[in-house]
């Protein structure tokens, strides 16, 4: 048993080290090429894990070779049109004008139903609404809704946008993250006296620090400190409060 | 991890991933391109004696190849099915004791020995009716 345990993490640890080293994507934003490599990992891995009477390297082998496989198409399909064509197929526009590309669907084996689906989940429920719609590599539907039907900008109503800034979380579970930090461009003296102006005297009671990109801090303390949220505003002239 | 890291280490995953294959894909096949014949040689040697009838030297033919097969064992275990090596290991087994005993019926168990032997370097060997 204790031979099947240490197994199965060898075989977690290379499938995690693998996938991770596919690079940061979402499940639903996989092209082909790499949803088949992630599927097909997952099965390989799973006879040596669980039968002893096989050899890891029988996991290894294929899983190894399936990571260099991806690393091949993904390095090709970077440096050749032709190659990422193959592997990723071409995105498709399937409504031009407010008219369904009838063709366009059936050649993506879209039907007017999936289409529908997608608009309705980008809060589109008219199709007469739709300048052009585009079917991604990655079944995602992208949409471009007409002129008129598209939300007005601050650029559109002639008003003065506030300059924002990356929100960024400065502490989590009672850690400092510096490096979050030195990118607000702050340091540790300037947090210390906003969680004093909060009442919290020290880093490890607050679950959360959050600075937004309005310059808005939210400090929410761990449950055993009390749990309550206080919002700090970090520019000067501005209000705060508690939630 | 940033860009410049992230990418540093996938191409050492890679490197290694390669350096790993190419090391699976050779070893294996070069010990039982080793072993194989060996076995094989070992059994026929051993055959010709039981069927002179020279316990004897069907002894001392059979305890060399042994002892060969058990000195690479626990690499066999890891590169080949469980199943196939314990399956010559019985085989060994069950003809050392016959051998012991003087029972013709090892030459059965020779055959066998040398047919596991062929069957596991074939699984190694680059043969093109492999792919189908």
């Amino acid at each position: 048993m204790l031979v099947l345990f240490l197994r199965v993490i060898l075989l977690y640890l290379l499938v995690f080290v693998t996938l991770r080293l596919t690079g940061k994507r979402q499940l639903s934003d996989l092209q082909p090429f790499d949803l088949v490599i992630t599927l097909l990992i997952a099965e390989l891995a799973l006879e040596p894990a669980t039968n002893t009477g096989v050899p890891l390297f029988y996991g290894v082998v294929p899983i190894l070779t399936l990571f260099l496989l991806q690393n091949l198409v993904a390095y090709l399909s970077l440096k050749s049109e032709g190659v990422r064509k193959i592997a990723c197929g071409q995105s498709i526009v399937v409504v031009s004008n407010g008219v369904v590309e009838e063709a366009a669907l059936r050649s993506s084996r879209y039907t007017l139903s999936d289409l529908m689906e997608q608009l309705r989940s980008k809060d589109v429920f008219s199709l007469e609404d739709v300048a052009y719609a585009i079917l991604e590599t990655n079944g995602q539907l992208s949409v471009l809704l007409k002129g008129e039907k598209q939300k007005p900008t601050c650029g559109m109503l002639h008003i003065a946008a506030s300059e924002s800034a990356l929100p960024l979380m400065l502490i989590q579970d009672g850690e400092v993250h510096y490096m979050a930090l030195k990118r607000a461009g702050y340091n540790e003296a300037w947090l210390k006296k906003q969680l004093e102006k909060a009442g919290v005297f020290s880093e490890r009671d607050v679950f959360f620090a959050f600075l937004g990109g309005d310059g808005m801090l939210h400090i929410q303390r761990r449950r055993a400190r009390g749990g309550d949220v206080v919002f700090l505003d970090t520019k000067s002239g501005g209000k705060d409060g508690k939630a | 991890m940033n860009g410049k890291k992230f990418v540093r280490a996938n191409g050492i995953a890679c490197a290694a991933a390669a350096a790993v294959l190419l090391f699976l894909f050779l070893f294996p096949h070069f010990m039982m391109r080793r072993l194989s014949p060996q076995l094989r040689q070992g059994t026929e040697e051993a055959k010709k004696c039981v069927l002179a009838e020279d316990w004897t030297g069907a002894e001392t033919e059979f305890a060399q190849i042994q002892d060969a097969f058990l000195r690479k064992k626990a690499f066999l275990k890891m590169f080949f099915n469980h199943e196939d090596v314990d399956e010559l290991s019985v085989a060994f087994d069950t003809c050392g004791a016959m051998i012991a005993i003087e029972e013709p019926q090892a030459l059965a168990e020779l055959a066998r020995i040398g047919n596991i032997a062929q069957y596991l370097y074939e699984i190694e060997a680059f043969r093109w009716y492999s792919f189908i």
